[in-house]
């Protein structure tokens, strides 16, 4: 909910920020070093971008590996083991697409303040800076929080894979057949 | 109605104008022959009437003989027309055509007799002889053309008529004769008849059975033919070159070695055509020979190069045969390639009936796979399992791929291409034959052993494919390896009919090609998998092996660690070769854990790499990693300037890791950031907490908190730590640090008595700072002699003694001097006066030895001290009576020598004293000695002292200078945040550290209003020198503030008249700054 709220408030930050003009990389008013700001603020958002995109996609593909794993994979003691490993996984990859949503709305929160800030310093348009800082602020510490998420997700994720594989040991032990790990089990 | 008749029309016309000509029909044979008989009736009229306009002339010989020939050639056209007109009739009877032979007969014979010297006898003779064998006249024949041949042997006509004569003899089957005939043209000259006599001279030989001869003269017909090519041919009926290549494949079949053939042929053939057909001729010969070496050859030769007619056909089966029969598989795969496109071209055609189609695809494939089998069969011959070179299994798989090309829909595909795959797997074309292989398996029954063991044979080899690294494939072929080896074998174990060995290695060479293809992520979770089923096995090893290069390589830290562990873990099934390999990996995953996560959060905006690191040693609390963890942190803590952090953190380590052997410098570290916050107390603390935690700095620790304690005007705090630095100290290396900075508070703080008895203990190791202070104690306290032999142990240093100590010393000396000089009183012998006044001179040369040091406080002493000394020794002088050994004149000139003396040292004090009040503003030094010059009276008294500093008051912490502290922890060279600092200090009366915050302020670039400051700060801590320094450097700056600061610290130090000097050395400045007492 927490994370919802704030997600909603740099939306409508975003809107504000849409009233931040862009400058231009190749302004010529600009001095090289607020250009390189502006660049390196830019191609922040384009990381961003990219990284939500894949994790999205890993996500994606974590999750139909999950489904078909409850529609079809039957691995004796180590069934259960394996789904929580599953299921933790999936979780780790919507945390990774949260620390990426918050990522990509910290740099876009970045974006618009260095175009603020560049256009007053430059004399560029005028903008009240204090509203466009705070949302870059709230929008890091959503991020803290998101990237602290996606840590925990992880360890719990390497806590389930530990556990199947206690699991599958006993499993191999007891002389268990493991070909439905090899034909539906194995992670995409 | 006539428009449209007149459109009609045009269009027809023109269509008619467009449309092509009709045919016009070849005018009738006959009536061309007989209108060549009209033009040769014409000429040999005109020939008439020019024989007789040219009776008796030269011309007449030659007119007469065209007579001939134009009637001879009439008659050849009458000939030529009966035959049109009465066919292929044997015997023709043509009258008019001996009638006119006859009188071209007539006409020849009359020229050779009436003209037998004439040139043109020799074209009589040789058209006579014609003549007469078209009439079938052959003995005449031959006796014209031997007249000829005899008679006129060089004559290009000659040689045509042997010809003619050798043709004769030769259609008598007289082969001697011929032979002689043709043989004597060929020793004549280069002609064309020449090469043709060979040809017929060949024909001979062959009709002789004399092979060796045929051969040797058809290959000269060629040459000698081929000698003159370019030339003009004149009524060439044969193509002597092309003839002979053919007509020599007889004897060359049976003379020469078959695999000769296509060499000789192809040396010999001027053309392609000529080439062909006596390929053709050589293929039959050898067919009919049934010579298979040769015909392999020839009918390669053919299939490659002959026209595709029907004989190619026949080509390919004789090719089949002579492969088969010389059993010669090197070029097996070249071999099945022709034959498969001979046929393929052929059943391409249009129009081929469907059953023919049908039979040569049958009959064909049959052949092609015979070959293959064959050749694969060879191949194997004594090694049927074993390996092969890959040149010569190469051939086989190309045949065997010639065959699934052409005929796909052939029953035998199947194991063909299970033989392919072999013969591809013996060649260790793992990945060709792991392709195969799956074919053969995606063709057989699912489910049934053949396949099976096709599938698995797919696997290994796509496997050992892969193994052979990048370099030997492309990579597209290593895409296509893996998804087959994957596609295979996830069949194989689906069916679950593999055994334990073959399971296990499928199941590796699954993960195995995930971990190639970089798909980490994938390949950890099979090759784990593996690691447990397989333990033991050099598969179980290698996948555990890889599993953990799979983390490293996506540097994924954490997994790597859990991996490691589960794997080294004591239940874990893993062998215990490979547990002591994981145990360093492990090791090193842990600090490369930890290395990242430090890395990682500090480089994270807005990350928060204290708790990132303190979690972390949460989870490995108790051990060197968790440790570290904490270590990390503080590092990070430190980098923040968060000393809070930085406590915290250092009691948890001290807590939690006692025996840390990173503790002092952890402390040490703390100590510095708390002294870069100018946090000096908690400083003071932690330096002396690190120093009692050991380590090799604790003696560089302890003295850090004894010189901060001497900052902070805790004389006898800085001294208990300079001792404790001492008591830690190892060596005089260790010692001279925490000695010298005591030297130097004891000499500044304590009765020379007791630095005599603090530092007779360190004069051992003979550090000059402490010799100098001691010996200057001692001969303060009145050990002179003692003074005198220690600070010469400094002044014996020469140039290698630093400045202060050496100054030092020689002003001891001097000191030492003025004592011994104040105690010496001559009595009435004018040798004790000289010696006084001696005295007087080598003490002044000591002072001024001594100020020339360059060492401010030494050099207004030593000017000072002289003054007084040079006053002192001139007023003695002046009181003393003259001995009384001398006379009245003697004592008068005795008396005002004295004077004069006194005179002169009086100017001595008097320069001595303007000299040192010059040095107190040119070297800013306002010290007890500094002042004693200023206030215009030699010092009585060695002036070689400090201000004693007052006692501190200690601020409570305030916690609105955080943020100061922190802004001057990240940037120490701040001037601004340092001078606010040290405002806010002194604002809460804590003056000695102020004043050190303001030094950092004007050590960092601060300007007038710095200095006035740190004057204010120096004076309100009882640095009274230093702060008329301050202000004086604040006057010179241009500060009002500080020159009326200046003036005010004089008067208070009873200097009113400096004060009013020191108003006139400095002009008025600007106004700002605060003053002396408040007030700005």
């Amino acid at each position: 909910m927490r994370r919802t709220g704030w997600l909603l408030a740099l939306g409508l930050l975003s809107g504000c920020g849409g009233a931040v003009v862009p400058v231009g990389v190749q302004d010529p008013r600009l001095p090289a070093a607020a250009r390189r700001r502006v660049a390196d603020a830019e191609d922040a958002v384009s990381v961003a971008r990219a990284r939500l995109a894949e994790a999205r996609a890993e996500a994606a593909e974590t999750a139909r590996w999950r489904s078909r794993l409850q529609a079809e994979v039957t691995l004796g003691s180590a069934t259960d083991a394996l789904l929580a490993m599953a299921a933790a996984r999936v979780a780790l990859g919507q945390a990774e697409i949260d620390r990426g949503e918050a990522e990509l709305a910290y740099a876009r929160a970045r974006l618009a303040q260095t175009y603020a800030e560049a256009s007053v310093r430059h004399d560029l348009a005028v903008y009240e800076l204090g509203p466009l800082t705070a949302a870059s602020e709230g929008a890091l510490a959503e991020l803290q929080a998101r990237r602290a998420a996606t840590r925990d997700a992880r360890l719990a994720a390497e806590q389930a894979a530990g556990t199947f594989w206690q699991a599958y040991g006993a499993h191999v032990r007891g002389g268990g057949d493991t070909r439905a790990y090899w034909l539906v089990g194995t992670a995409p | 109605m006539h428009r449209v008749v007149a459109s009609l029309g045009l269009s027809l016309a023109l269509l008619a104008c467009g449309a092509p000509p009709p045919p016009l029909p070849d005018p009738p044979r006959v009536e061309a022959l007989r209108a060549r008989i009209t033009k040769a009736r014409n000429a040999i009229a005109e020939t008439r009437v020019a024989l007789t306009r040219n009776r008796g002339t030269p011309q007449e010989v030659e007119l007469w003989v065209r007579l001939a020939e134009l009637i001879g050639e009439e008659a050849r056209y009458h000939y030529q027309v009966a035959k049109v007109r009465e066919g292929d009739a044997k015997a023709l009877h043509v009258p008019q055509v001996r009638v006119l032979k006859g009188q071209a007969i007539a006409l020849y014979t009359r020229v050779v007799r009436e003209w037998p010297a004439s040139p043109q006898v020799p074209r009589a003779l040789f058209n006579l002889g014609q003549e007469q064998r078209e009439l079938g006249d052959y003995p005449a024949m031959r006796a014209a053309l031997q007249t000829l041949v005899d008679e006129h042997p060089a004559h290009p006509l000659a040689a045509e008529a042997l010809i003619v004569l050798g043709d004769d003899h030769f259609d008598r089957s007289d082969m001697a004769a011929a032979g002689a005939a043709y043989t004597r043209i060929t020793q004549g000259p280069a002609s064309r008849t020449v090469g043709l006599a060979f040809y017929k001279l060949g024909w001979v030989r062959v009709n002789q059975g004399d092979c060796p001869a045929a051969l040797e003269a058809f290959e000269q017909a060629i040459d000698r033919t081929q000698a003159l090519a370019g030339q003009p041919v004149e009524g060439a009926t044969i193509d002597v070159r092309r003839e002979a290549l053919v007509d020599l494949v007889y004897c060359f079949s049976r003379q020469r070695p078959p695999e000769q053939a296509v060499p000789f042929l192809r040396a010999k053939a001027y053309s392609r055509d000529a080439y062909v057909a006596a390929l053709e001729r050589m293929a039959d010969r050898f067919g009919v020979m049934d010579q298979a070496l040769g015909a392999l050859g020839v009918a390669r030769e053919l299939l490659d190069k002959g026209p595709d007619d029907e004989q190619r056909l026949d080509d390919a089966r004789l090719l089949h045969g002579a492969v088969r029969k010389t059993e010669r598989y090197g070029q097996v795969g070249a071999d099945a390639e022709r034959i498969t496109a001979v046929v393929l071209r052929r059943l391409r055609r249009p129009g081929v009936p469907e059953e023919l189609r049908a039979r040569l695809s049958a009959e064909f494939e049959a052949l092609v796979r015979d070959l293959a089998t064959r050749a694969q069969e060879a191949l194997f011959k004594g090694n049927p399992q074993g390996k092969v070179a890959r040149a010569q299994a190469l051939p086989v798989a190309q045949a065997y791929l010639a065959h699934l090309d052409a005929f796909p829909e052939a029953a035998s595909r199947l194991a063909v291409m299970q033989n392919l795959a072999d013969v591809l797997s013996a060649a260790d074309e793992d990945f060709e034959a792991g392709r195969w292989y799956l074919a053969t398996a995606d063709g057989q029954p699912a489910g049934g052993e053949r396949a099976r063991q096709a599938l698995y044979e797919a696997v290994v080899h796509f496997q050992a494919a892969l193994e052979a690294g990048p370099a030997a494939r492309r990579r597209l072929e290593r895409v296509v390896a893996r998804a087959s080896l994957r596609r295979a074998g996830a069949r194989l174990l689906a069916e679950g009919k593999l055994d334990a060995e073959q399971q296990r290695k499928v199941k590796f060479a699954i993960a195995r090609s995930w971990y190639d293809e970089g798909r980490l992520r994938e390949a950890a979770d099979r090759l784990e998998a593996v690691a447990f089923e397989a333990a033991g096995t050099a598969e179980g090893d290698a996948a555990a092996e890889l599993l953990l290069d799979a983390y490293n390589t996506r540097n994924d830290a954490l997994g790597l660690l859990n991996a490691g562990r589960r794997l080294a873990a004591a239940d874990s099934p893993v062998s215990a070769a490979v547990k002591a390999r994981i145990g360093p990996i492990v090791l090193a995953a842990e600090q490369q854990q930890l290395d990242e996560l430090s890395l990682a959060a500090a480089g994270e905006e807005g990350g928060d790499p204290q708790a990132e690191l303190a979690a972390f040693a949460d989870r490995f609390k108790g051990t060197a990693l968790g440790e570290r963890a904490l270590l990390n942190a503080f590092v990070a803590a430190r980098a923040d300037g968060d000393t809070a952090a930085m406590a915290a953190l250092a009691d948890r380590i001290e807590r939690e890791y006692p025996q840390s052997s990173q503790l002092p410098g952890l402390l040490a570290g703390m100590g510095r950031a708390a002294a870069a916050r100018f946090e000096l107390d908690r400083a003071v603390r932690i330096y002396a907490r690190a120093a009692a935690a050991g380590g090799a700095d604790r003696v560089t620790l302890a003295t850090a908190a004894g010189q901060l304690r001497m900052q902070l005007g805790d004389s006898a705090g800085a001294q208990g730590e300079l001792t404790q630095a001492l008591a830690g100290a190892d060596s005089p290396a260790q010692r001279a640090a925490p000695a010298a900075a005591l030297a130097g508070l004891l000499a500044r703080t304590a009765p020379p008595a007791e630095v005599v008895v603090r530092l007779t203990p360190l004069a051992g190791d003979g550090d000059p700072r402490v010799l100098a202070a001691l010996g200057l104690a001692q001969v303060r306290v009145g050990k002179v002699d003692d003074g005198e032999i220690t600070l010469q142990r400094v002044v014996e240093r020469g140039a290698g003694a630093e400045a202060g100590p050496r100054a030092m010393a020689l002003y001891g000396q001097a000191e030492a001097l003025a004592r011994t000089l104040a105690g010496f009183t001559p009595g009435d012998d004018i040798d004790e006066v000289t010696e006084f006044v001696t005295l007087v001179d080598v003490t002044e040369q000591a002072y001024l030895k001594a100020a020339r040091e360059a060492e401010p406080a030494v050099t207004s002493a030593a000017l000072g001290r002289l003054a007084h000394m040079a006053r002192q020794a001139g007023q003695r002088l002046a009181g003393l009576s003259p001995p009384s050994a001398l006379s009245a004149e003697q004592g008068a000139r005795f008396k005002a020598g004295l004077q004069a003396r006194q005179a002169k040292l009086e100017a001595t004090a008097t320069e001595a004293l303007a000299t040192c009040e010059a040095q107190v503003y040119a070297q800013l030094h306002f010290g007890p000695a500094g002042r004693a010059c200023l206030s215009g009276q030699p010092p009585a008294e060695d002036p070689l002292t400090a201000d004693r500093l007052g006692a501190r008051t200690v601020a409570p912490a305030d916690p609105r200078l955080e943020p100061l502290r922190a802004q001057v922890a990240k940037n120490p060279e701040d001037p601004a945040t340092l001078r606010a600092l040290g405002e806010a200090l002194l604002a809460q009366g804590d003056a000695h550290a102020a004043r050190l915050a303001l030094a950092a302020a004007v050590q960092a670039g601060g300007g007038a209003e710095e200095l006035n400051l740190l004057g204010l700060a120096h004076h309100a801590a009882g640095d009274r020198g230093g702060a008329l320094a301050a202000f004086a450097r604040a006057a010179a700056g241009g500060l009002e503030a500080g020159r009326q600061n200046l003036a005010d610290g004089l008067r208070q130090a009873g200097l009113s008249a400096a004060a009013e000097a020191a108003l006139g050395r400095f002009p008025a400045g600007r106004a700002g700054g605060r003053r002396l007492g408040g007030g700005s």
